[in-house]
């Protein structure tokens, strides 16, 4: 990444407000990605992993995976216990057992920020907040770093991602960092399944910019 | 209880669909069911959870909290306790909604005493359930356990008005680790003495003011169904 800028990954699109039938239905499995439910006898975070190894040459991302990747999910935005259903984590998982990466939980919450969906666009957390927000646990390198890929379920604005990325940065000098949202939200739907990848940029004012 | 009353038994899964890992570590192996069990898999739920002994105030929240959930064709999910939860139940009914009883109880005994009515109207036309089996004696610890299983169900739980220590916040302590929305009255705020609502809220919890009830319906399931169309 340079000057706090980020480049993501994405897989799925949806529409917040949904007006259609088909951007309701997106809303719906975005819902069941957020709980992790059970799809088809397997968990959410299983199938994406599924769909995405299917897909894998057509990932306009795909060269963040392979030898080297360590997969770091993002936290909440609020604090959490270890039996706490965490999603982010749950996909890193499933993605490392389909070969996507090294599975890396280090980073965790210190204290909550508000989450982006249920705020205001003036009381959504600043990258500042992420970044003092966050902090990164110790853990044990197994293989050359080559690069980290950041996982998160939904990005609505990009700063949970951008400022995750910059706190690894602090520690992690001169190694690659990317983004990865399962799905992100979009002002014009047209597909779920819409693999793209963009930036995210901070703004002059602590805000983000995310291309979608 | 009416004797001869058909009590089904059934899984959480049969109840409510498929259970993720999370889901499963504090679900009840059996739900005893009486009432239409198709409720559950018709339209959202969202349980109203409260204090025994409630305010003017949480009173009117209660209810008007209720009446917009039913206008909006979700099904009210609560505990069949005096105060909060008979306000939720009573409101459904009279607003032309749906509801759901979570007992504390087997499904042939009814706590508190006053409730008897309530429940039976419930079993009649809406739906009761219990992870207790008939003949199981009544302990305290069920209520908490049975606010898991309320939390397990529905899809959102709002807080109306609690105490420190009220098996309210077990409940909301369940939503929030199954990832599930919880909303808490922006009137609980007001009373700096609670220790609780801050800390729900530093785990996920979300302050719900009462003249914006819409961003409920953000985080629920789509419902295509409305009562009144039925």
């Amino acid at each position: 990444m340079k000057n706090n800028e980020l480049i993501y990954g994405s897989f799925f699109s949806y529409n917040s407000k949904p007006k259609s039938d088909s951007e309701r239905i997106a809303k719906e499995k975005v819902r069941e990605i957020k709980f992790d439910k059970m799809i088809e006898g397997k968990l959410w975070s299983q199938e994406i992993s599924l769909l995405m190894k299917r897909d894998f040459e057509k990932l306009p991302f795909n060269n963040f995976f392979g030898k080297g990747t360590y997969l770091v999910p993002a936290p909440k935005s609020s604090l959490m216990v270890q039996d706490f259903l965490w999603v982010p984590s749950r996909i890193a998982l499933a993605m490392s057992q389909k070969g996507f990466g090294i599975y890396f939980p280090c980073l965790e919450r210190q204290k909550s920020v508000n989450k982006a969906a249920f705020s205001k666009y003036e009381d959504r957390p600043k990258i500042t907040e992420h970044l003092d927000s966050l902090k990164i646990n110790s853990m044990l390198i197994t293989e050359k770093m080559e690069r980290i890929v950041i996982i998160d379920d939904v990005t609505t604005t990009g700063a949970t991602l951008l400022g995750c990325a910059l706190k690894l940065k602090e520690k992690f000098l001169g190694v690659p960092i990317f983004g990865f949202a399962v799905i992100r939200t979009v002002d014009n739907f047209k597909n779920f399944e819409e693999p793209f990848i963009g930036k995210i940029n901070e703004i002059n004012n602590g805000r983000t910019h995310r291309e979608s | 209880m009416e004797k001869g009353i058909d009590f089904g038994c059934i899984t959480p899964e049969e109840l409510i669909g498929s259970l993720n890992d999370i889901e499963k570590k504090f679900a009840p192996k059996y739900i005893f069911v009486n009432g239409d069990k198709n409720i559950l898999q018709e339209n959202p739920k969202v349980s109203v959870i409260g204090t025994r002994n409630p305010s003017l105030q949480g009173k009117k929240n209660a209810e008007m909290l209720t009446k917009f959930l039913v206008k909006n064709k979700i099904i009210i999910v609560s505990g069949l306790a005096l105060g909060i939860d008979t306000i939720a139940h009573k409101t459904a009914i009279e607003s032309g909604g749906r509801t759901v009883a979570v007992l504390g109880t087997p499904l042939d005994k009814c706590y508190p005493y006053e409730n008897r009515k309530l429940q039976e109207e419930i079993m009649n036309k809406h739906l009761v359930i219990s992870q207790f089996a008939i003949g199981n004696p009544v302990h305290p610890s069920n209520f908490p356990i049975r606010n898991r299983t309320m939390a397990l169900i529905s899809d959102a739980s709002i807080i109306i008005e609690a105490k420190d220590g009220s098996g309210t916040y077990h409940q909301g302590w369940e939503a929030l680790r199954l990832g599930r929305p919880l909303f808490i009255v922006e009137d609980i705020l007001k009373d700096k003495s609670l220790k609780w609502p801050e800390k729900l809220i530093n785990y996920g919890a979300k302050i719900l003011p009462m003249k914006h009830l819409e961003i409920i319906l953000d985080v629920i399931p789509v419902s295509e169904v409305s009562f009144n169309e039925k």
